[in-house]
C-alpha cells in the first residue's frame, strides 16, 4: 500500500519536474477561448413584408463520432445507411456519393475522432433544419449529433439593384455604410454572442458547448415604407427619361401625402461607360441643390402671408428681364403684362424677382424666417442618417449678403435644398398644410412582433394661412391646366405642381447646363401621392422642366393610378358606375383573378377561360368565358389598354393606341372581319 | 463552543480532527471546480454548488453523529439483515439499472439516484468482521472457516463486478486484507488469488461490457507513453488523461492558488473522479501530499484504535478504513495515470449524496469502534458478539 503511495508521488514529481513543458504545450494547443458568435442581421422589408435585403447565416456540419454510439443499437446499420444516402443525395456529387459518405463517418467512428466536418462547404439555414433531422444527426451534440458552426453571414438583396442605395451597402457583409443598412445598423445588426472554443490538433476546432448557448441576439427586421411597384415605376419611368434625355443623373421621389412615407426613391447616374444608369449615391437624401423655379412655390406663400400681392393684381414684365444691379434675370419670352397667378403658371423669373425685392428689400430677414417656417433651412429629419444640410444665406453676413440675393432666392438661386425637402414643402400643401416628416422606415419587428413603431411626425402643423393655401393649390392645378406643365395635363385625374429648370455653376459662373425638375401632387382634388422628379445634365437639346421632368412624373402618376385601386374607384369624372366593384367587359382572367385577389372579392370557380367577361351578381362577381371567332374583330370597349392590346396582338392585329387608361373607342367595329395585319386604333380616355 | 463541541463529540477526537481536515479541503476543491458547471447550469450562481455540497458534508457529519452515538457492535446484528436486503437491491441494479456512462450502477429510489454497491460494500464489511470475529477458532480451517467467508464475498463482487469492476476489485482487495489480518491461513488467500484471477478471465470473455474493460486496458498500456498519448490526442479515450496530466503538470510544486485551476474546464466532473487532479492543480504537490497524508493517518489511527487485534471492533474498524482508504488510492491512481480510467470518487471529497452517505456512515461506525464497548449490563445481547474487556 505504501508502495502504490510511493507509485502515485512518483507519478507526480513526473509529471511536474520532468514532463512539465510537454504538458504545458500540450494545454496551449488544446487552448480554448471565445469564438464570437456573429448574429444574424435583421431583414429589411418593403410596405407589405415583401423582403428586399435579407441575410442568411452558413453552418459547417460537422460531429463528434467519437461518442456515437454503435454498440448495443440494433438500428444502428440501417441509421447510417440512411444518413449517407441523405448526404449523397442533398450534398453529394458523381464523386462524393452515398459510399464516400459512409467510409469517411465510419473510419472517423472507428478511430474514435473528437470532430469530424461533415462536409467542406457550409451549408445554409435550410439545409441545416433539414439535416437535423436526419438519424444521428438528430441526436444531441454530446451524442453525435449535428453540431452546427455559424459561420459567416452573407447579405441577399432579392431584387438586385432595385432600391440599391436606398436600402444602402453592407461592405464585405458586415460593415454598414450607406443607406437603410447604415441608418438602422444598431436595430439591424442585433447583438453578438460567443461560444467557447477548443483547439485540437491539426488546425480544428471543436465547440464546448451547444451554440444555441451563446446569447446571440438576432437582429430586428426593419419595415420600411417602399412599395415595390411604385419602386419599380419611379425606376423604370427615370431609367427611360435618362436613357433619353442622355442625363448626368436623375431623381424620383414617391411620398404618400397624409403620412409622408416613401413609396418609392430612384437615385440613378449615369455610368462611366454611358451605357447603364445605376444607384450609388442617394442625391434625394443627401445631395443639397439650387432648386430653381421649383422654389417659387415657397416665394408666393411669403408674398401671399405678408400680403405683397395678390394673384389677381397685374404686373408689367416689359421686354422680359430684369437688371439688379450687375445681375440680369429673364424670362424665356416676354410675356408683357400677367397676372402674379400668370405668372407663377408660366413661371416668370421677371415677375418673382420683382415682387420678393420689392417686398423685403427692407427687411430681408423676415423673406428668410418664411422659408424657415416652410421647414427650408433645416434637414427635414428622415430617419436617414446622411441628410444633405440646406443652406439658405444670412442676411446679417454683408460678404456673401449683395443687392442681388433676393431676387436670386426669389427664383431659386443662392440657396440649396435638398431634393428630399422640396419634396416635404409641396406633400405639406397637398396635406392641407400639415408638414409631415418624410419617413422610409414604418417599424422594427422580430419575427411577426412589433418591437417598434415609427409614425406619422408632424414638422409644422400649418406651413400657411388657409387661404394662402387654398390660393396656392389653385396655382399649382393652373401650371398643369394651362401653364408651364400643360403637356402633361391629364382627362383621367388632376396633376397640381410646378416646373423647375436651374442653371448649374460651373467654376463661379451659370453655364447652359440645366436641371429640370417637376415637383408635384396628384390627384389634385384629393392628393394621395406627392412625386419630385429631377434630371441633371440632360444633353439631347430639350432641357426645361416642363419637357424633360414632368412627363416623368406623368409617366408615374399614370401607372401608380392604374394601379392604385383606391384612386381608380375615385375617376376625375365620375361615370356613373352603380357597382361597388369594378366590372369589366373584357379581361384577361389571370387580371381579373389578380385585381379581385387585392380588393378581396372571392372570385368564382370559373370555366378556364383566358378571356372572361366580368359581371355582378349580387355579392358576387361572376366569369363568362368569352370565346373569340377567329378573324372577327371582339370588342375591347371598356378594357384596359394593356389587355386591349394584348388581346389584340395575339389575334395578329397591329395596335395604335392614344391616351392612357380604358378603352373607350375603336376604329374597327366589334363583329366585323379583319385579317391579320389589320391596324386597330383604340382611343383610350 | 469549541469546547461544547468536543464534550458532545465521542470517539477518537483525532479522527474527527481528521475527518474535519478533509471535508474543509472537500469544500475548496469543489467549490472551485463547480464554477464551470455553475456557469452551464446554474446562469453563473457559483456559490449554488457550494451550498449543495455544504449541505450534503453536513449531512454526512449528522449521519457519523448520529451512528457514533450506538454501541458499535449493534452493528454486527444488524449486519446479515443488511446483506440480505443489499442483494436483491445489487441483482436488481444489474438488471434493471439506468444507464450511466455505460454501466448499470444506479437505480432510483424516492425520486433519487442510489447506488446499490455502496450499500453492498458497507454490509459486506460488517459482515466479514463479525464472521471473521465469530470463526476465529477455525481460521486456519479451509471448510469452516475459509470457505463461508470467501461465500459471501464472491457473491458481493460477483453483482457488482459486471458493471462496476473497479468497485469489485476495491471490495475484494479489502475483504482479503482483513482476512490476511484476520488470521486466514496465507495457502487459501493464495487460492484465492488464483480464483480471482480466473473469474476475471471468466468475466473478460463473457460479460458485455469486457469490451469496454479491455479497450480501456489497451488504452492504458498504450499511455503510459507520453509521446503516444499526444500523438493520439485526437482519441476520445485519451482526452481526460491528457487532461488531467495538464492539470498536475501545471500544478507545480506550489499549485496555482485556491480557484486558478483551468483545467476544471475540460476534466470531466473535476468535482467527482477528477478532484485529485483539481487539487494537485490548485494546491500543488504540498497540497496533494497533504490529502495523502491524512488518508493514510486515518488508516492508521483506525486500524491501531483498538490495540487487541482480531476482535470485532478492531476488523470492523480495520476492514471500513481500508475499504475508504483503498478506492481514495485507486482514485488518486486514476488520477495520476497509474490506473486505468474509472469512475470512482474520492472519499470524503468529491461532490456527491450516496458517496458522502456511506463515507458517512462508515466513520461514523469507525468513530463509534473508537469508543469502544458502551455500559455492557444494559447491553446483554450484544456480549454475544464481543465481550467487553
Amino acid at each position: 500500500m505504501f508502495l502504490f503511495v510511493g507509485a502515485i508521488l512518483f507519478k507526480v514529481v513526473k509529471l511536474q519536474f520532468f514532463e512539465r513543458a510537454i504538458w504545458e504545450n500540450q494545454a496551449e494547443k488544446e487552448r480554448v477561448y471565445y469564438k464570437k458568435v456573429v448574429a444574424t442581421r435583421g431583414s429589411i422589408l418593403s410596405d407589405n413584408g415583401t423582403i428586399m435585403a435579407t441575410t442568411q447565416p452558413y453552418f459547417r456540419l460537422s460531429i463528434d463520432p467519437s461518442v456515437i454510439k454503435t454498440k448495443g443499437d440494433a438500428n444502428f446499420e440501417e441509421q447510417i445507411d440512411t444518413l449517407c444516402k441523405n448526404m449523397a443525395a442533398h450534398f453529394g456529387n458523381e464523386e462524393f456519393g452515398e459510399l464516400y459518405f459512409k467510409e469517411k463517418l465510419n473510419r472517423a467512428i472507428e478511430r474514435e475522432d473528437r470532430h469530424l466536418y461533415l462536409l467542406k462547404r457550409p451549408v445554409n439555414f435550410r439545409e441545416y433544419k433539414m439535416a437535423r433531422n436526419w438519424p444521428i444527426l438528430k441526436a444531441s451534440p454530446y451524442k453525435g449529433g449535428l453540431i452546427g458552426e455559424k459561420l459567416s453571414n452573407k447579405r441577399f438583396y432579392p431584387f438586385k439593384n432595385l432600391a440599391k442605395i436606398t436600402l444602402g451597402v453592407l461592405r464585405d457583409d458586415t460593415l454598414a455604410q450607406k443607406g437603410l443598412e447604415y441608418s438602422f445598423n444598431k436595430e439591424l445588426r442585433g447583438q453578438d454572442g460567443q461560444v467557447l472554443m477548443q483547439k485540437l490538433g491539426g488546425g480544428q476546432e471543436i465547440p464546448l458547448e451547444n451554440f444555441g448557448d451563446s446569447q446571440a441576439q438576432d437582429g430586428y427586421d426593419v419595415v420600411t415604407t417602399l412599395n415595390l411597384e411604385i419602386q419599380d415605376i419611379a425606376e423604370t419611368a427615370l431609367k427611360k427619361a435618362l436613357f433619353a434625355n442622355k442625363a448626368k443623373y436623375g431623381v424620383a421621389l414617391v411620398m404618400e401625402v397624409s403620412t409622408g412615407e416613401i413609396k418609392g426613391i430612384a437615385n440613378l447616374r449615369k455610368s462611366k461607360d454611358g451605357k447603364t444608369y445605376f444607384e450609388d449615391y442617394n442625391y434625394a437624401v443627401a445631395d443639397a441643390i439650387e432648386p430653381g423655379s421649383t422654389i417659387k412655390l415657397a416665394s408666393m406663400i411669403a408674398a401671399l402671408e405678408d400680403n405683397a400681392v395678390s394673384i389677381s393684381d397685374s404686373i408689367d414684365t416689359g421686354k422680359g428681364f430684369v437688371q439688379f444691379y450687375d445681375v440680369t434675370i429673364s424670362d424665356h419670352v416676354a410675356m408683357g403684362k400677367i397676372t402674379y397667378q400668370q405668372a407663377f403658371e408660366k413661371s416668370s423669373n421677371v415677375v418673382f424677382a420683382k415682387m420678393i425685392q420689392n417686398a423685403y428689400k427692407d427687411d430681408p430677414g423676415k423673406f428668410i424666417s418664411r422659408l424657415d417656417q416652410l421647414g427650408l433651412t433645416k434637414s427635414v429629419n428622415s430617419q436617414m442618417i446622411g441628410e444633405g444640410r440646406p443652406y439658405i444665406p444670412n442676411p446679417g453676413d454683408t460678404r456673401i449678403w449683395k443687392g442681388t440675393t433676393l431676387p436670386s432666392l426669389a427664383i431659386g438661386y443662392n440657396l440649396s435644398v435638398t431634393p428630399l425637402q422640396l419634396l416635404t414643402l409641396y406633400n405639406a400643401v397637398a396635406n392641407d398644410g400639415k408638414m409631415v416628416a418624410p419617413r422610409f422606415v414604418r417599424e422594427l419587428r422580430q419575427d411577426s412582433k412589433v418591437i417598434e413603431k415609427y409614425g406619422p411626425q408632424v414638422l409644422r402643423k400649418q406651413i400657411c394661412s388657409a387661404s394662402t393655401l387654398k390660393t396656392m393649390r389653385k396655382l399649382l392645378e393652373g401650371v398643369v391646366e394651362r401653364g408651364t406643365a400643360e403637356n402633361i395635363k391629364s382627362s383621367q385625374y388632376a396633376i397640381a405642381g410646378k416646373t423647375g429648370t436651374a442653371r448649374k455653376v460651373v467654376e463661379d459662373k451659370y453655364e447652359k447646363i440645366y436641371r429640370a425638375s417637376f415637383c408635384g401632387y396628384f390627384p389634385a382634388d384629393a392628393p394621395k401621392y406627392t412625386v419630385f422628379v429631377l434630371v441633371d445634365e440632360p444633353s439631347t437639346g430639350s432641357f426645361y422642366g416642363s419637357s424633360v421632368a414632368a412627363p416623368i412624373f406623368r409617366e408615374i402618376a399614370d401607372k401608380i393610378y392604374a394601379m392604385d385601386l383606391e384612386l381608380a374607384k375615385n375617376p376625375r369624372e365620375a361615370e356613373g358606375q352603380s357597382s361597388q366593384y369594378p366590372v369589366t367587359r373584357i379581361i384577361s382572367q389571370h387580371n381579373a383573378d389578380q385585381v379581385y385577389n387585392k380588393l378581396d372579392i372571392s372570385t368564382p370557380d370559373s370555366p378556364e377561360a383566358e378571356w372572361v367577361k366580368t359581371t355582378r351578381n349580387g355579392e358576387k362577381i361572376e366569369y363568362q368565358p368569352i370565346t373569340l371567332r377567329p378573324g372577327v374583330m371582339p370588342d375591347v370597349k371598356g378594357m384596359s389598354a394593356r389587355d386591349a392590346v394584348n388581346l389584340l396582338e395575339s389575334r395578329m392585329l397591329k395596335v395604335r393606341r392614344i391616351g392612357h387608361g380604358k378603352v373607350v373607342r375603336q376604329s374597327v367595329e366589334p363583329g366585323k372581319a379583319v385579317g391579320d395585319g389589320t391596324e386597330i386604333l383604340l382611343e383610350m380616355n | 463552543m469549541i469546547a461544547w463541541t468536543l464534550n458532545k463529540l465521542k470517539g477518537d477526537k483525532f479522527i474527527w480532527l481528521l475527518i474535519f481536515l478533509i471535508s474543509l479541503i472537500s469544500l475548496l476543491a469543489v467549490y472551485s471546480s463547480t464554477s464551470a458547471l455553475a456557469f452551464k447550469l446554474k446562469s453563473g450562481q457559483t456559490e449554488y454548488y457550494l451550498i449543495k455540497h455544504f449541505l450534503l458534508l453536513g449531512l454526512g457529519f449528522g449521519v457519523m453523529y448520529a451512528i457514533h452515538l450506538f454501541d458499535y457492535r449493534i452493528f454486527a446484528k444488524l449486519s446479515k439483515a443488511l446483506l440480505y436486503i443489499s442483494i436483491p437491491l445489487l441483482a436488481y441494479t444489474l438488471l434493471f439499472g439506468s444507464n450511466i456512462n455505460q454501466a448499470a450502477r444506479w437505480i432510483n429510489i424516492f425520486g433519487q439516484s442510489f447506488q446499490p454497491s455502496d450499500l453492498g460494500k458497507l454490509a459486506l464489511m460488517v459482515f466479514l468482521a463479525k464472521i471473521l470475529t465469530e470463526k476465529q477458532g477455525v481460521i486456519k480451517d479451509f471448510q469452516k472457516g475459509f470457505l463461508p467467508v470467501i461465500g459471501w464475498v464472491g457473491l458481493i463482487c460477483l453483482l457488482i463486478a459486471p458493471a462496476d469492476l473497479s468497485t469489485s476489485a476495491v471490495i475484494f482487495i479489502t475483504s482479503v486484507t482483513l482476512m490476511f489480518i484476520a488470521g486466514v491461513d496465507l495457502k487459501y488467500l493464495g487460492i484465492l488469488f488464483l480464483i480471482g484471477a480466473v473469474s476475471l478471465v471468466v468475466l473478460f470473455n463473457t460479460v458485455e461490457r469486457a469490451e469496454t474493460w479491455k479497450q480501456r486496458w489497451k488504452d492504458f498500456v498504450e499511455r503510459q507513453d507520453t509521446e503516444v498519448l499526444i500523438a493520439n490526442s485526437h482519441k476520445a479515450g485519451n482526452y481526460q488523461p491528457i487532461q488531467s496530466n495538464i492539470a498536475i503538470a501545471t500544478g507545480g510544486f506550489f499549485g496555482k492558488g485556491v480557484g486558478k485551476s483551468t483545467q476544471k474546464n475540460f476534466l470531466p466532473q473535476p468535482y467527482s473522479d477528477y478532484v485529485f487532479a483539481i487539487i494537485l492543480e490548485e494546491y500543488g504537490m504540498i497540497g496533494g501530499i497533504i490529502v495523502i497524508i491524512l488518508y493514510l493517518l486515518l488508516l492508521i489511527r483506525a486500524v491501531g484504535i483498538v490495540t487487541t487485534s482480531r476482535t470485532f471492533g478492531a476488523l470492523l474498524a480495520a476492514g471500513l478504513s481500508f475499504l475508504l482508504v483503498i478506492q481514495a488510492l485507486i482514485n488518486m491512481g486514476v488520477t495520476v495515470g497509474l490506473l486505468p480510467v474509472t469512475g470512482l470518487p474520492l472519499p470524503m471529497l468529491s461532490m456527491g449524496g450516496t458517496s458522502i452517505l456511506f463515507t458517512g456512515m462508515s466513520l461514523g461506525i469507525i468513530l463509534s469502534v473508537s469508543r469502544g464497548p458502551l455500559d455492557q449490563k444494559k447491553n446483554p445481547a450484544l456480549d454475544e458478539v464481543e465481550p467487553a474487556i
